[in-house]
């Protein structure tokens, strides 16, 4: 029986991690049916399936509309596991992120690939666009209470947004409940020191990364 | 900006203080690597290719062959005028100089 | 005590190295461009001449004697008028005033034409004033005159565009649609970089230079050498000269299906992406390596000098490449550091072995 729960962890990894998402949830019905735990296939499947996706999204070897589709599979998947779990479990709670381009900013390539890295690695996003006015942040983040908020600029006019929007969320008293993420071409690791954000993603995978340690996503 | 003049003193040729828009205009023209460019255009001026970035030696020989000079010189071709005698000295097509040759014939 | 060296993050910031930590970054570095695009690592004696370059103390560094390139300029005049805050210096001046104060002044070798916007889509309704303001130009001046815009398949999407945004159809699930989108933009794309081609070569222009291909993924890197050939193949424009520059080191697989002659495009490194350029028919080509902000100049330098060097190696047309801010070793910061700029573009001309910059 460990033999089998193994090799069905195993098959549920390279499904992910080869590309293959018709497997994706065939594996996972099959594991529940068995009555395996699934917080182990979360953790020992799904985890290290998803690192290596994104491994291989970062060297060019996998494409946005695969990881798209990928994603929609290992969603399915997720959702049938953390429906065996019992509905107090912290594991059925989604982490959600509020994310948009900060006001005066048009560019909402780089944006939208790390919402779709984000969305494929199972949170709750809520997306505003891009060219999003300082007050609408703050409304949104009212509205949905997110744990993080990440904001992404192109241009270095547009970036002092990021700084304003620190501001306001601490005079709204709402910055100790949320943590702050920031990304785009003119941002760096030190620009978020300075202007106190939590976290800043260099890329895509970087971006998914902090954001799961933002959450304590990658504990365990 | 600025950030031009310090790959200028790097590694940067000098446009018409030297031959730099000569090899440009080979690599544009013919998709000649750099050695081969440089080769070219000092066959063309019979200079050697270390004078190519030599200003002492490449502003006296643009004034000879009256190629435009980045000084102003009362009588030196300007412009399209330069341009056209570049085209003669390296033996290559520059399209603005065939549009004024095409209008003026 | 081990001697520090002062030298630079790949955001501008000055840091401190021991010589060996100089080494060490330039083996990771190089290690890392080895192990993505599938290339050899710099040999030892190049990541010497590195390690000499990061380790002199002069201010500025330089190229030996002999060894100049001469310089394609991006972004055309919009440096000296650039008034938006960015890397523009807000001078009130035309843009023939700004070309002859290029090639008076700043001793460049080439100079381009561009929009205030700097993409091909709002260059062609006035294309009349950009063929007017380069006849201007082309009489007054002698240096090759390029026209560079930006082929930005953004601004063919929602809200900007007539299609379809792929970004907001993705995570909808609307694959096939997002894919749909992308290559209705391909097609009209084309149209606006072959009308404004045409209509500049007719009044003399010396080159077209495409800047930052590939920025909205495979489908504009498409359009681009799809545009290419199409211009090669056409008497009226066969003899402008094309050049390709890059937004990114490898091009994003926002469709992931698209192919030029049988190859695929997504995912492709500089080495691989100036094969298919010279195939659709491109005179120079750009590559770029992305400066990673947190890692020190010696490991981006080096990193950059591995992928442009194999570049160099096997291309048959010339290679210049992409120095501005925030690639290829220049550190992202608006000004760069002279110290930081000069010696990654030594390094890039007696490494990387590029003909021009």
């Amino acid at each position: 029986m460990a033999d089998n729960k193994k090799e069905l962890i195993k098959n549920l990894k390279n499904a992910i991690s080869e590309n293959r998402p018709d497997e994706i949830v065939e594996v996972t019905e099959e594991y529940i049916e068995n009555g395996y735990d699934s917080k182990d296939a979360i953790s020992k499947g799904i985890t290290p399936g998803m690192r290596e996706i994104g491994e291989k999204f970062d060297k060019g070897d996998i494409f946005l509309p695969q990881v798209m589709t990928l994603g929609d599979a290992v969603s399915e998947s997720s959702e049938k596991l953390l429906s065996t779990l019992s509905e107090d479990s912290e594991e059925t709670k989604e982490d959600k992120i509020v994310i948009g381009t900060i006001e005066g900013d048009i560019h909402d390539i780089g944006k939208g690939i790390v919402q779709m890295m984000l969305k494929v690695e199972g949170f709750d996003l809520v997306d505003l666009g891009r060219d999003v006015p300082l007050d609408d942040f703050i409304e949104a983040a009212k509205e949905h209470e997110p744990d993080i908020m990440g904001s992404s600029a192109l241009m270095t006019t547009t970036r002092s947004g990021m700084e304003e929007l620190e501001d306001m969320l601490e005079e709204e008293g709402l910055r100790s409940e949320i943590k702050t993420m920031i990304g785009g071409a003119p941002i760096t690791e030190h620009y978020a020191e300075q202007i106190g954000a939590d976290a800043y993603g260099e890329d895509a995978m970087d971006a998914v990364e902090k954001a799961k340690n933002l959450v304590n996503k990658n504990e365990g | 900006m600025g950030m031009n003049i310090a790959h200028y003193a790097a590694s940067g040729l000098g446009g018409i203080r030297t031959a730099g828009d000569l090899v440009a205009r080979c690599q544009m023209r013919e998709n000649m690597k750099i050695d081969e460019a440089k080769n070219y255009v000092a066959k063309k001026l019979d200079v050697d290719t270390q004078d190519l970035s030599n200003v002492n030696v490449m502003r006296d020989l643009r004034e000879e062959l009256d190629i435009g000079v980045i000084t102003s010189l009362p009588g030196a071709a300007k412009g399209v005028e330069a341009k056209s005698k570049i085209a003669d000295v390296l033996d290559i097509e520059i399209p603005s100089v065939n549009r004024l040759k095409n209008k003026i014939e | 005590m081990t001697e520090k060296y002062t030298t630079r993050k790949g955001d501008g910031r000055k840091i401190e190295l021991t010589k060996s930590e100089i080494r060490e970054d330039i083996e990771e570095g190089s290690a890392d461009a080895a192990n993505k695009g599938g290339i050899n690592e710099l040999k030892e004696d190049e990541k010497d001449k590195i390690v000499s370059l990061i380790t002199d103390p002069s201010k500025v560094v330089s190229v030996e004697k002999g060894n100049e390139v001469p310089f394609t300029h991006d972004i055309g005049t919009l440096r000296l008028m650039g008034d938006q805050g960015n890397s523009g210096v807000g001078i009130p001046m035309s843009r023939e005033q700004g070309v002859k104060t290029h090639e008076r002044a700043f001793a460049v070798d080439t100079m381009e034409l561009g929009h205030i916007d700097y993409s091909f889509k709002p260059a062609k309704p006035i294309i009349a004033q950009e063929q007017q303001t380069l006849e201007d130009i082309l009489l007054s001046t002698i240096v090759p005159i390029w026209y560079g815009a930006m082929p930005n398949l953004g601004l063919y999407y929602a809200p900007d565009g007539q299609f379809k945004n792929p970004n907001e159809l993705m995570p909808e699930g609307k694959i096939k649609e997002a894919k749909e989108a992308q290559e209705k933009a391909i097609e009209q794309a084309k149209e606006d970089m072959s009308y404004i081609a045409e209509n500049l070569r007719k009044v003399g222009l010396d080159g077209l230079n495409i800047d930052t291909t590939a920025a909205a993924g495979d489908p504009d890197f498409k359009a681009v050498l799809e545009v290419t050939e199409e211009l090669k193949s056409n008497p009226e424009t066969e003899d402008l000269a094309i050049e390709i520059g890059m937004a990114a080191e490898h091009v994003l697989g926002m469709h992931g299906d698209l192919e030029y002659n049988g190859k695929q495009l997504a995912g492709i490194f500089p080495h691989e992406q100036v094969e298919i350029v010279e195939e659709a028919g491109g005179d120079l080509f750009g590559p770029v390596c992305n400066t990673k902000t947190g890692k020190s100049l010696p490991w981006n330098l080096a990193r950059a000098v591995t992928f442009v060097k194999e570049t160099s190696k096997v291309s048959d047309i010339p290679i210049h490449v992409n120095m501005g801010m925030g690639v290829c070793g220049v550190p992202m910061f608006e000004t760069p550091p002279v110290d930081a700029v000069t010696r990654a573009s030594s390094a890039m001309v007696e490494v990387g072995n590029v003909d021009g910059i």
